[in-house]
């Protein structure tokens, strides 16, 4: 391939037989897929749509793209893509950390694993070659202490993605967890990972990062978008509202709006906000702030606990997802409860979101006393803790709860207490005070999501446009313009947070010197909207159409509270705007729209 | 507190002034009637005989125009800001047309080398920091901090930015730079 920036190696691995072939990249895939998201979307495509999820075939891809583990800003990431067992279609989900520059510097573009082992075994990759390896003294055992067995195995530079307990078990919200805390929380990887019996993946690897096929107008390019972080209001090292207080900055902004989903959504403002708010754990609980490779941005956010039944822990991140998700959610003001919550995520390996949707749920059931047994009431945060660890081992109760919010709603005999959309549960902007949200959940190719077209940037910041939250009309070009953007940026892969300073020209810019194949800023939009079309495209052969882009019957029918006290969302007239924007028929992309965008010849 | 530009010969009918403040108004319609009582020849510049917004006047809040809002009866709330452009008289090629954004999220020296790109003079160190101005069009801004409500950690500096065209569609500029101007975020 003549392409620069990429390692043009892959490795295929068929945990079956236990064989792995080394493959070079599809130039033409490369070109119009880019990398990370966008190419293993396409190679999960390859692989056939209607595979199970839960079955051999399905595959298990880690992605980087052609910027990942370079000198770009905030390019320390990677894609995991494979069939959700939790939403039955495609997924992708993306970890920061430094595993993802580490498996670029070990000579890799990508892993893809398909099969099954017949027994427990890690990944070992190191200099351009993978080995499987056996993982009997590690199955059963957390993130923790697997990563740090693995650690004192290999000693440094090393990364270890690793499953818990939960992957283990089939948790369908399980994750896989990078360097003990960052996650690729959504969607369900960590439960295909374990049924594929691969606990971790094992990188050793010194820093050797990709050249750029031309260096001077790499230093441009480089420059120009490094410049427009440091000078962001959103972004600069110690001064910007992410670096300094973390993605949980948006706790207040998004409750003073009416955002903020209270007892499984029944209400939208929370009056405890400000004592689970990225203000109130700076000033009480931060005990400093890590980062990424190559991000100075440094918006992580570690906190040590010193008092109370968890004193003594130390863990990050407390984002702004999981303290809503686990905090108001559920109605647990106690930030230090939050924190152990999350950490008992990380170790067990679940996703935050789902887990607090899946509790929430649950508690709800419990006050509408349709659970036999004591159920679990609001705020109880010991029987949260207990639960959490019930749902890893799936155990009593658990084993329940395990499925996830939807699954678990319906065994109550009750589907409508599940917030969720194709059976991944919502995140942390109430749709009814957030029109943009809303249809972004409704439409999301990976079920409910926040990350696919994050329009809050909009809605609540005013980036680039301020537009007003609680209006429908104009949400549906808006989120399409945000969804191909990102689809972009996923590809490359550069963290999200790229996108509050960097737009398409500058993504273009990078990729282009990195790359040394020409490209536009039209031309990126393009590329996001193939990948977009692509995996709607995979859906679509899945059986998913506009029936399944649809949002729980409470955000239609029940007003919020606060600003959002006369609002329901407005899905039927949003959709249709949307998919004139998009082109597609009832939620399906024509063979016409498929072809336009080469997907199809 | 609501701030209304007015552009073009719209200014002439307010006292040559470029903007006005108007205190109270909760709806476009209300902050309309308040501001033909204090300058009564708005009245013909803005409203048709028949009462109805005439068809080339473009009324924006907060950047969008009320068309695809609730049109007059569009809500107000304090901080908005209103922009109003006059139609395009006589098709006279040299008439000024203007068209307005406001923008979050991008430092000063990246739109200024944005209409760099799209054809603006590199301006020189006599010109003022807010303007580029191209044989085709021009285009100036203030800027204001504004508060992210409910934050306390939090402000954004705004630009809003004005494009009049002079030989070009303003409209065509604002979409190019908005093109370049799109964010996303996570
Ligand atoms: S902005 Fe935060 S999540 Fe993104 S690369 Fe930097 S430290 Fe990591």
């Amino acid at each position: 391939m003549k392409l620069g920036g990429y390692a043009n190696r892959v490795a295929r691995v068929d945990l079956s037989s236990g064989e792995i072939a080394y493959e070079e990249i599809n130039e033409e895939d490369a070109r119009l897929y880019i990398g990370a998201r966008g190419l293993g979307v396409k190679y999960l495509f390859d692989n056939g749509p209607t595979v199970e999820s839960d079955s051999p075939d399905n595959m298990l891809a880690f992605m980087n793209g052609p910027l990942t583990g370079s000198q770009a800003t905030m390019s320390g990431r990677l894609a995991v893509v494979t069939k959700s067992p939790l939403t039955q279609t495609i997924t992708d989900s993306h970890i920061g950390g430094w595993s993802a520059a580490r498996l670029r510097w070990s000579g890799f573009d990508g892993l893809l694993f398909v099969g099954k082992s017949d027994k427990p075994v890690y990944a070992y990759v190191e200099d351009g070659t993978v080995e499987l390896r056996p993982a009997d003294d590690l199955w059963g055992e957390g993130v923790h202490s697997t990563v740090e067995k693995l650690r004192d195995r290999y000693g440094s530079p090393l990364s270890v993605m690793t499953i818990g307990q939960a992957g283990e078990n089939g948790v369908r919200f399980a994750s896989i967890i990078n360097e003990d805390d960052r996650a690729a929380g959504r969607g369900g990887t960590g439960a295909v990972a374990g049924f594929k019996n691969l606990k971790a993946v094992v990188i050793k690897a010194e820093e050797a990062m990709p050249r750029p096929q031309d260096r001077e107008k790499w230093r441009t390019a480089h420059q120009r978008a490094l410049k427009t972080i440091l000078d962001s209001e959103v972004l600069a090292p110690r001064t910007g509202g992410l670096s300094i207080y973390g993605t949980n900055v948006l706790m207040n902004p998004v409750n003073a709006l009416g955002g903020v989903g209270v007892r499984n959504s029944q209400e939208t403002q929370y009056d405890a906000a400000e004592k689970i708010s990225g203000e109130t754990v700076r000033e009480t609980l931060l005990s400093s702030d890590p980062t990424c490779h190559a991000c100075p941005v440094a918006c992580k956010i570690e906190v040590e606990i010193k008092d109370g039944p968890y004193a003594g822990l130390k863990m990050e991140s407390l984002e702004y997802e999981p303290a809503w998700a686990l905090g108001a959610n559920c109605d647990n003001d106690d930030p230090r409860v939050i924190a152990k919550l999350i950490d008992q995520c990380n170790d067990y390996g679940m996703d935050a979101i789902e887990l607090g949707n899946v509790i929430s749920m649950y508690m709800e059931a419990t006050q509408r006393e349709y659970v036999t047994g004591a159920g679990l009431g609001w705020g109880d945060t010991e029987g949260m803790v207990e639960t959490a660890e019930q749902i890893a081992l799936r155990s009593g109760i658990g084993d329940q709860l395990a499925e996830g919010t939807t699954r678990g709603a319906d065994k109550f005999g009750h589907p409508e207490i599940a917030m969720a959309v194709k059976g991944q549960a919502v995140p942390a902007y109430d749709p009814r005070a957030l029109k943009g949200e809303a249809l972004g959940y409704a439409t999301s190719n990976r079920g409910a999501c926040h990350l696919r077209g994050y329009t809050p940037a909009s809605e609540v910041l005013g980036i680039p446009v301020k537009t007003d939250p609680l209006a429908w009309e104009g949400k549906g070009e808006l989120l399409k313009i945000f969804q191909d953007l990102h689809a972009f940026s996923d590809s490359l892969d550069l963290c999200k947070f790229s996108a509050f300073s960097e737009g398409a020209e500058e993504y273009a810019a990078q990729y282009e010197a990195l790359v040394g194949q020409p490209i536009t800023a039209d031309e990126v939009m393009t590329v996001g909207e193939r990948v977009y079309n692509l995996e709607r495209h995979y859906n679509n052969l899945c059986g998913f159409d506009g029936s399944d882009d649809s949002l729980p019957e409470r955000y239609l029918t029940e007003t919020g509270s606060g600003p959002a006290s006369e609002s329901v969302v407005e899905l039927d007239e949003m959709k249709a705007e949307y998919y004139a924007a998009r082109g597609w028929e009832d939620g399906v992309v024509p063979n016409s729209k498929l072809r336009a965008l080469e997907i199809i010849s | 507190m609501v701030e209304v530009k007015f552009y073009a010969t719209l200014r002439e009918l307010i006292d040559g002034n470029k903007s006005v403040s108007v205190e109270g108004a909760v709806t476009v319609s209300g902050l309309l009637e308040n501001l033909i009582e204090r300058y009564p020849n708005l009245q013909g510049g803005i409203f048709d005989e028949d009462g109805n917004i005439r068809s080339f006047v473009a009324v924006m809040v907060n950047g969008r125009d009320i068309r695809h809002l609730e049109g007059i009866d569009t809500a107000l709330q304090g901080g908005d800001t209103l922009d109003i452009f006059p139609p395009v008289a006589g098709g006279s090629q040299s008439e000024s047309m203007a068209t307005s954004v406001s923008i979050r999220g991008l430092p000063e020296w990246l739109i200024r080398e944005y209409f760099v790109e799209l054809g603006g003079a590199v301006p020189d160190k006599t010109q003022p920091l807010n303007q580029i101005v191209s044989d085709r069009w021009s285009v100036t801004w203030s800027q204001q901090k504004v508060k992210i409500k409910g934050s306390s950690g939090m402000g954004l500096t705004q630009f809003d930015i004005v494009i009049e065209g002079t030989h070009e569609s303003p409209q065509q500029i604002m979409e190019l730079f908005m093109k370049k101007a799109q964010r996303g975020g996570g």
